[in-house]
This record gives structure tokens, C-alpha cells and sequence, in this order.
């Protein structure tokens, strides 16, 4: 942790994080980045979660759902993390020791695993006219993860 | 009092402020929402576009997108309310406030538009430009919607 903590504070003062922490003006649009991504990374994981589960409509299968989804699934999640570092640069010392913050990180490691399985198992499952119970069990706690990192994310002030 | 302060100090709202968990969850449902909303009307717009999903058709992601687009909307407006109400004073003076209600109206009727045509507009060999015109400009509103959204709190000091 300590070495973490070190690592942070270099990077706070890096002419690249004290450029945009001085730029007060630039936050909003960090934050749009950040929001942008989600929505996509969140959105299109979530359809396929919840098609695997069962719910909603159920003309398309999980698998067609996914690989139709893959590209902008991975564009997601790299405008996330985009906005998120350049978010996280000017006070990175102070995010890496909030427990909410690292619950956040931890869940997202967790939830880009099982994005990778869910992407390379979905063609067997999604072509059975049953989702395996396994399946729908990953997909559940996938959804779950989701809830909790944007808990975490929300509650991140109040530590 | 004002008709916002007022809306602040009804018994639910400060129902609202006495429970941090409350407030909390109905934040979290609130993203919750937005994220679906938006991903799944961007996702129609896109393939309208030509950028995503090109195996399938923009109408068989409609058929599968439309009811969380709407179940989506229905949970950050359920939600969106009481959370308004949290701040109502602060919310009603930050014009970014009435400008992304505006935005979201505009969004919302344009990805109506967008889900009853898109069967018509598969029938011909390519997507016509009107058509992708309306998609690119669904697609931007949703992102100036995101972008009003993160103006209130900045503007109202949440």
C-alpha cells in the first residue's frame, strides 16, 4: 500500500496530472467522458447479462446479443477508464486510500474477468435453447457487481 | 417559502435526507437507468449509422432494445424525481437543470421516432440519409443530456 501511496503522489505531480488538475474548467468534460463510457460499457454488458438471465424479450439469443455488442462493449469500457485516469490523476494519493474507491477498482477487475468469460462461453450457452443454470449464475453476479461498483463509486465523498 | 422550498421540507423529502442509504440507492438506480437508456437507444442509433452491430439489423435490436429503453427511462424519471426534490431551491436556479429536462424530452421523442420507423427505413437497400440524420442527432442529444447532467451538480455545488 505504501508503495501505492508513493506511486500516487509522483503521479499527482507529473506535468501531465498537474495540467489538468489546474484546469478546473476542463472537469465537466472529464466526467462527460467518464459518463459516456459507462453508459455504453454498462449498457451493453447489462442487455446481455439480462438476456442470459431470461428477462425481457427474447428474440434475439444471448450469443448474437453479444457478439453484436463485443466492439462497443471494449470501446465502453476504454472511454471509461479514459475519463476515469485523467479524473483521478490530480488527486490520486487521496482516491488509492478511500475503501470505497478501492472496492470500485477491485469490483471492476472482477466484472472485466467475467466480461472475458461471458464473451468466449456465450456461443455455447446462448445457442442451447436453456441458458445453463452457471451461466445465468455469472450473469447475475455480473449485474450485482454493476450495483455495487456505482454504490461504491456514489458513496467515494462521504470516506 | 417558495414553491421549491416547500417541495424540500415535504415529510418524504425529509424522509429522504434523514436515510444517507435512501438517498444513496435511489443515485444508484438513477445511473442505473441512465446507463440503459442511453446505451440502448446509442446502440439503435450506431447501427442506424453504419458502426455497430452490422451482422444484425437496426430493426431486430429495436425489437430487443425497446422495452428496456423505455423500462430504463421509467426507473432515472421514478428516481430522478425524489432526487430533484432532495435539491429542488438549488436544482430550479441552475438553468443546466431545465436545459436537460429540454435535452431529455428532445432525446426521448426522437428515439420514439427512431424505434417506429426503423422497420420502414431497413426496406430499402440502404438507410436513408434523413433517416441517418435523425440517428446522428438522437445519438448527440443523448450525450448533451449526460453532459447537462454532470452541469447541474457542478452549478447547484452537489
Amino acid at each position: 500500500m505504501d508503495i501505492l501511496v508513493a506511486f500516487c503522489k509522483w503521479l499527482e505531480n507529473t506535468s501531465w496530472a498537474l495540467a489538468v488538475s489546474g484546469a478546473y474548467e476542463l472537469y465537466p468534460y472529464l466526467r462527460l467522458i467518464h459518463f459516456t463510457g459507462l453508459a455504453l460499457f454498462v449498457g451493453t454488458t447489462a442487455v446481455v447479462d439480462l438476456r442470459l438471465l431470461g428477462w425481457g424479450r427474447r428474440r434475439e439469443g444471448a450469443d448474437q446479443l453479444s457478439a453484436q455488442l463485443l466492439t462497443w462493449n471494449w470501446i465502453g469500457l476504454g472511454v471509461t477508464i479514459l475519463g476515469g485516469v485523467l479524473l483521478f490523476l490530480g488527486t490520486a494519493s487521496g482516491y488509492i486510500i478511500n475503501p470505497a474507491f478501492q472496492i470500485k477498482m477491485l469490483a471492476l477487475l472482477t466484472v472485466i474477468a467475467l466480461r472475458v468469460t461471458i464473451q468466449r462461453k456465450v456461443l455455447a450457452w446462448g445457442g442451447t435453447p436453456n441458458v445453463p443454470a452457471v451461466a445465468k449464475l455469472i450473469a447475475g453476479v455480473e449485474l450485482t457487481l454493476w450495483i455495487g461498483m456505482i454504490t461504491a463509486a456514489v458513496r467515494i465523498p462521504n470516506y | 417559502m417558495t414553491f421549491w422550498e416547500s417541495l424540500q421540507q415535504s415529510w418524504w423529502v425529509l424522509a429522504i435526507q434523514d436515510s444517507p442509504w435512501t438517498y444513496a440507492a435511489l443515485v444508484v438506480l438513477h445511473f442505473c437507468g441512465v446507463f440503459l437508456l442511453v446505451a440502448t437507444s446509442a446502440l439503435v442509433d450506431l447501427r442506424l449509422l453504419g458502426l455497430a452491430a452490422r451482422h444484425g439489423t437496426a430493426t431486430r435490436l429495436t425489437v430487443q432494445f425497446s422495452p428496456w429503453t423505455w423500462t430504463a427511462l421509467g426507473l432515472a424519471v421514478l428516481t430522478g424525481i425524489p432526487l430533484f426534490a432532495n435539491h429542488a431551491p438549488a436544482f430550479a436556479d441552475v438553468s443546466y437543470f431545465w436545459l436537460k429536462m429540454l435535452l431529455m424530452l428532445a432525446a426521448a421523442v426522437l428515439s420514439m421516432i427512431v424505434q417506429r420507423n426503423v422497420g420502414k427505413w431497413e426496406q430499402s437497400p440502404s438507410v436513408p440519409a434523413p433517416a441517418r440524420l435523425l440517428a446522428l442527432i438522437s445519438l448527440l442529444l443523448w450525450i448533451s443530456v449526460i453532459y447537462a447532467s454532470v452541469q447541474v451538480t457542478n452549478n447547484a455545488g452537489v
